[in-house]
């Protein structure tokens, strides 16, 4: 009897080393509640190690060094800027897990969720200066608005990309630099991180820029995370034409990866409602699974009605040269 | 025959792990970027002119930190007051504050609306200014004990031959003192010019370096090619100076024996006006920002956040790699320590992790062992190559000035090479390495450059859960980090009193 | 002339000098002869300005060195260590006390190079300091005291870690240069054959007091204790106590009788009894025993000398 309990106690430790293991690589901010996880461990039997990578960017960029012998089977946080690289690079296996289709998609992956880029202001600061909210790009421009905005680099900073981006669609190549070069005089901020900028620059935490570049979800991340109860939130959205990056984020099956029907299932798990739930106010994006419904803080949060991205493929193309051209413009 | 055989054997860890953990990595990246390189890149002005800010503000930083550490290291060095070892223990809380934290407490004081009044943001001064506060601690503590071991009797018999007191000092005290600086003020250029993260705190993007550059080309750009010849430039700058400081180490190693002059208790007004001005300098140049971190801290009311699950293990992990680190770095810096008494080709090793650049040793760790990168061994290994060259430097520096005749002395008493090490040699040198294990903790339980290597949720550590904070909108969360920040502080700074404790006693009676 | 005049000094309430007073006429060379830790290098400090006396009186050709910072006072310091300054040339360790006086880098360099030169170091005047042998290190720092003309050279046991041979010969030409140049010394050593050789006058310092002051033939005849004839080298020194004889003395019960002062000639110690008048004390020595009588205070004793062969008894 007790030889059996000890061989039984064996076999079970033996098949917890022994339990599959799944190598999901992802960006710096990824964060789901650790119970879903743990759900989904205990569902499939296997053990998820979730590799953080820095940045999307830089992430993207460990995979291509390493495709040769890839660290992970699954990546998640590819978005619409760098999925055209990865696909470039053949780093996501060409085939991917066949989901139900959704509006905002990510070809070569799956979708998990999607944002905005766009800026935020500090409603105290316009209220008690007596300022008038900028109605377009080039209000950023005048000298009524000089000094107040600071965005992100977009050579270390995927929200400094994306308003990049979007300036670029909504002006053309040319005029959006000459804006840049503007911009520039007219005492524009660049700095390396959105933590930078939205913890040291921005008026309402101590900074001197009551406008920063930030995420359509980051006022209703202000109600959420505030101290106290809140019926309005303390930012708001700039929606600027020109200044609103639509960032679809997914997941892929990376080539050469061990796991290929866990990964499969991990994709899935990722679309299923609970996920799509948390995600919202772990991540602040929006679900693009249709059935979910959006968690009630985001009424703090305007959804853009229309935003300003270019295509995969124009991004994959001249993102390179664009980002040198605006270091060139504004830095130097 | 033997003795070099018995430090060549010792000195196989230490290089061993110099190689497979920065230099190999760096040359892979190096090789997978060279066909691609193209030299050229050199003479674009722009990147001549990042070559040249990185540079000139770590020249500049170097300077004001050796007008500023001067006095306060001679007046430490000197005197004797209530709370100075206190003291010498804040002085290195710098290194462990997150730059981002440190940052808001430097803009809480000094940006727009900051309780300074006067405000220096868009300025390279606020650039300056963060250097100062994460490069003043070493140049004070290598001051302090530049000018600690200054011989009572040289200064007493340049007194009596006519040297007025400001005599003295400018003719026997600091050119004594001097190599001890020197020596600082390069370790000092090399982090300001191709350190990671901790120089470029509130420069803005104008005032980037040239490793932000690296970084950029090779994590975003994904650019080897450039890179790799920007990196070899760097590198190639930054090995002049580490070859400089070499030299300088060698020139300062003259015996400088004799009592050293005792610290005297604030008595002359002359010395208390002093003393005021040395306070006034640690306070605005170091203090302020912690005060301000703390003070967020206190006022945040985020004390839950002690309670939450990711803070214990933050907390269990800081703890734990801290320790993997100081068992790491007191292994292999003291192998690399006692392998360079007879290798002087191992003397210019201990600064390889300083000339390095950490992006490219970032990367090319992921390009030669990818399927060991995402493992503590990698990460804990990356917090030893930074924080080792403290204590195998400071270390070779007190074995250097120990006299031969005590281990000799030792062994015709008839204890064993082992023996002699352990009763005779380590309590000797036991307060350098101290110093330098307080070193190795700082920069273990800050965040460096770890960001740049692989990590896991549940690597969790003080400074990342911080990062993760901050990388979230809303005021909680920025309570929340301030209040963990404050927690950082003290922890590090009891985590420094408990290092260096033993040596207390000894040094107020030196 | 130097005049010391009820020095004190103490530290942490740990009394480090007492009340001492000390004459030095110019051109004198005196000992400071005493065990280590009786605070003779506190006293060469004090008259060397280094440090600051609690109380009494320092002069200086009759002028008060209160308040003279050293560099003023133009008195020469040497050490044990020699303090050479080991960031400088030997040349300029022996030009330091000229340069900073104001004297030009030519003239300066001019007297160093003679100062060496007459010292037989001219060849080293280039060499890095810590590549002399001790006894050139000394002849250095002797080159730069010497080279400033100080009024008052301070020794402090300045020969004490070299070997025998050199350290004789380089008493010697300390000694020689020293009347040479008209300059006073003060030496304080532990050495009694060195204060011997050097000085005219020597002062014993035990725990903080100058004990006996003279010149050294009177010292080395009368040390005024068992402990200074000990320290003086006297080989065979034993210590009696002399406890008066009770059997003689009647209803009353008296401390043992202490002695105040010794003397001693050929064949004779006289001792001086702390006695009272008209009371019996006798003392013992080895197998002999006298009876004293108390007659005076503190009354002269006289008793042959040499009991046990030529073995010296003092009483205390």
């Amino acid at each position: 009897m007790l030889q059996r309990r000890l061989l039984a106690a064996l076999l079970l430790a033996l098949g917890t080393v022994q339990a599959a293991e799944l190598r999901v690589i992802t960006h710096s901010s990824f964060e789901l509640p650790k119970e879903l996880i743990a759900g989904f461990e205990r569902q499939t039997g296997a053990h998820v190690s979730v590799i953080k990578a820095g940045d999307a960017g830089e992430m993207v960029n460990k995979l291509i060094l390493t495709r040769a012998n890839p660290v992970a089977d699954v990546v998640y946080g590819i978005d619409n800027t760098l999925i055209g690289k990865a696909r470039a690079a053949d780093i996501l296996d060409t085939r991917q897990p066949g989901l139900p289709a959704v509006k905002e998609v990510l070809p070569g992956a799956v979708s998990i969720d999607y944002g905005y880029v766009t800026l935020n202001y500090d409603k105290a600061w316009f209220a008690s200066h007596k300022k008038a909210l900028p109605k377009t790009l080039d209000d950023l421009t005048r000298p009524e608005w000089r000094g107040l905005l600071v965005v992100e680099n977009p050579a270390t900073s995927s929200t400094g990309l994306g308003f990049l981006l979007s300036t670029i669609e909504q002006l053309g190549e040319d005029p959006a630099f000459a804006f840049w070069g503007r911009l520039k005089s007219n005492g524009l901020k660049v700095v390396k991180s959105w933590s930078e900028a939205y913890n040291t620059e921005f008026t309402r935490n101590g900074g001197s820029r009551p406008i920063v570049l930030s995420y359509a979800t980051s006022p209703a991340a202000e109600v959420f995370y505030s101290k106290t109860k809140q019926s309005d939130s303390p930012t708001g959205n700039l929606l600027l034409p020109g200044a609103v990056f639509r960032q679809v984020e997914g997941a892929a099956l990376l080539k050469g990866g061990k796991q290929r029907e866990l990964g499969e299932r991990f994709i899935a798990f990722l679309r299923s409602v609970p996920v799509q739930q948390a995600l919202q106010t772990s991540m602040w994006m929006y679900p693009v699974s249709d059935g979910v419904a959006l968690h009630p803080v985001y009424r703090f949060a305007q959804t853009p009605r229309a935003h300003q991205s270019p295509s995969d493929e124009r991004i994959r193309q001249q993102v390179p040269g664009w980002i040198s051209r605006w270091t060139r413009t504004v830095l130097r | 025959m033997t003795r070099r055989l018995v430090s060549l054997a010792i000195g196989v860890l230490p290089v061993a792990f110099l190689c497979f953990s920065a230099l190999f990595p760096v040359l892979a990246l190096l090789q997978a970027g060279w066909s691609t390189a193209v030299a050229g890149l050199l003479s674009d002005p722009a990147i001549q002119w990042r070559l040249f800010w990185s540079a000139a503000q770590a020249l500049l930083t170097c300077m004001v930190v050796l007008l500023l550490g001067i006095p306060v290291g001679w007046f430490m060095a000197r005197h004797e007051f209530a709370g100075r070892s206190m003291l010498l223990r804040v002085m290195m809380l710098p290194f462990v504050l997150p730059t981002l934290v440190a940052g808001m407490g430097i803009l809480a004081l000094f940006g727009s609306g900051g309780l300074a009044g006067s405000t220096l943001e868009e300025t390279p001064w606020l650039l300056l200014y963060g250097n100062v506060f994460y490069n003043l601690p070493l140049v004070l503590r290598a001051g302090i004990e530049g000018f600690g071991r200054v011989p009572e009797t040289s200064l007493m018999a340049a007194r009596t031959l006519g040297a007025s007191r400001f005599a003295a000092f400018w003719r026997i005290e600091w050119p004594l003192a001097r190599p001890w600086f020197l020596a600082a003020l390069c370790m000092v250029f090399l982090y300001c010019f191709s350190g990671f993260g901790l120089a470029l705190l509130l420069g803005g993007y104008r005032y980037a370096t040239v490793e932000v550059e690296i970084y950029r080309m090779v994590a975003y750009e994904l650019n080897l090619g450039d890179a790799s010849v920007l990196a070899m430039a760097a590198m190639g700058g930054a090995l002049l100076v580490a070859l400089v400081h070499g030299r300088l180490e060698k020139s300062g190693a003259r015996p400088i024996s004799g009592k050293p002059a005792p610290r005297v208790p604030v008595r002359s007004l002359a010395g208390r006006l002093m003393g005021v001005g040395v306070m006034l300098i640690l306070m605005v140049f170091l203090l302020a920002p912690l005060l301000a971190v703390l003070w967020r801290a206190v006022a945040s009311d985020a004390w839950s956040v002690w309670l939450e699950e990711d803070t214990r293990l933050a907390l269990f992990n800081t703890f734990r790699f801290t320790l993997f680190t100081l068992t790491g770095v007191l292994l292999i810096g003291v192998c690399h320590a006692l392998a360079a008494r007879h290798t002087v080709l191992l003397r210019g090793f201990a600064l390889l992790p300083v000339v390095i650049s950490p992006v490219c040793v970032a990367f090319g760790l992921l390009l030669l062992y990818p399927s060991l990168s995402a493992s503590l061994v990698v990460l804990v290994s990356g917090y030893v190559l930074l924080a080792y060259p403290f204590v195998a430097r400071g270390l070779s520096a007190s074995l250097d000035s120990l006299p031969a005749q005590l281990p000799n002395a030792s062994r015709s008493l008839g204890a064993g090479p082992l023996a002699t090490f352990y009763r005779v040699v380590l309590p000797l040198v036991a307060p350098s390495l101290r110093r330098g294990l307080a070193f190795a903790a700082a920069t273990a339980v800050g965040e460096f450059a770890v960001t740049l290597f692989l990590s896991r949720p549940e690597w969790l550590t003080l400074s990342t859960l911080i990062y993760q904070r901050l990388g979230r909108a809303g005021q909680s969360n920025i309570a929340a980090a301030s209040c963990l920040s404050g927690g950082l502080l003290l922890a590090a700074l009891l985590a420094f009193i408990l290092i260096e404790w033993p040596d207390h006693g000894k040094e107020n009676r030196a | 002339m130097l005049e010391l005049e009820g020095v004190s000094l103490s530290y942490a309430d740990k009394p480090v000098l007492n009340d001492i007073s000390l004459v030095l006429p110019q051109g004198e060379r005196l000992a400071v002869l005493g065990p280590s830790g009786c605070g003779k290098s506190s006293l060469l400090n004090i008259i060397a300005g280094l440090v600051m006396p609690d109380s009494g009186v320092l002069r200086h050709q009759g002028r008060s060195l209160v308040g003279i910072p050293p560099e003023q006072r133009h008195f020469a310091l040497m050490f044990q260590d020699f303090a050479l300054f080991p960031h400088l040339s030997v040349l300029d360790n022996v030009t330091f006390g000229l340069v900073v006086r104001g004297m030009s880098t030519s003239q300066a360099r001019k007297e160093g190079l003679a100062m060496l030169a007459s010292l037989g170091l001219a060849t080293y005047a280039d060499n890095r300091v810590w590549n002399l042998s001790g006894g050139e290190q000394q002849r250095v720092a002797l080159a730069r005291a010497l080279v400033t003309r100080p009024a008052l050279i301070l020794l402090d046991e300045p020969f004490s870690s070299l070997d025998a041979n050199l350290r004789e010969g380089l008493q010697r030409e300390c000694v020689e240069r020293f009347a040479a140049m008209g300059t006073s010394m003060i030496m304080v050593t532990h050495d009694r054959r060195e204060a011997l050789q050097m000085a005219d006058r020597i002062a014993v310092m035990q725990s903080g007091r100058i004990v006996q002051v003279a010149s050294a033939a009177e010292l080395v005849a009368r040390p005024s204790s068992a402990w200074l004839a000990r320290f003086l080298g006297w080989a065979n020194v034993n210590e009696h106590r002399a406890i008066p004889d009770r059997a003689f003395i009647l209803g009353g019960d008296y401390p043992p009788a202490s002695i105040v002062a010794i003397d001693y000639d050929v064949d004779m110690i006289t001792l001086t009894l702390k006695a009272r008048e008209g009371e019996l004390y006798r003392v013992r020595v080895s197998q002999r025993e006298w009876l004293v009588l108390g007659e005076l205070k503190e009354s002269p004793v006289g008793l042959p000398l040499g009991i046990d062969g030529d073995q010296v008894i003092y009483f205390a």
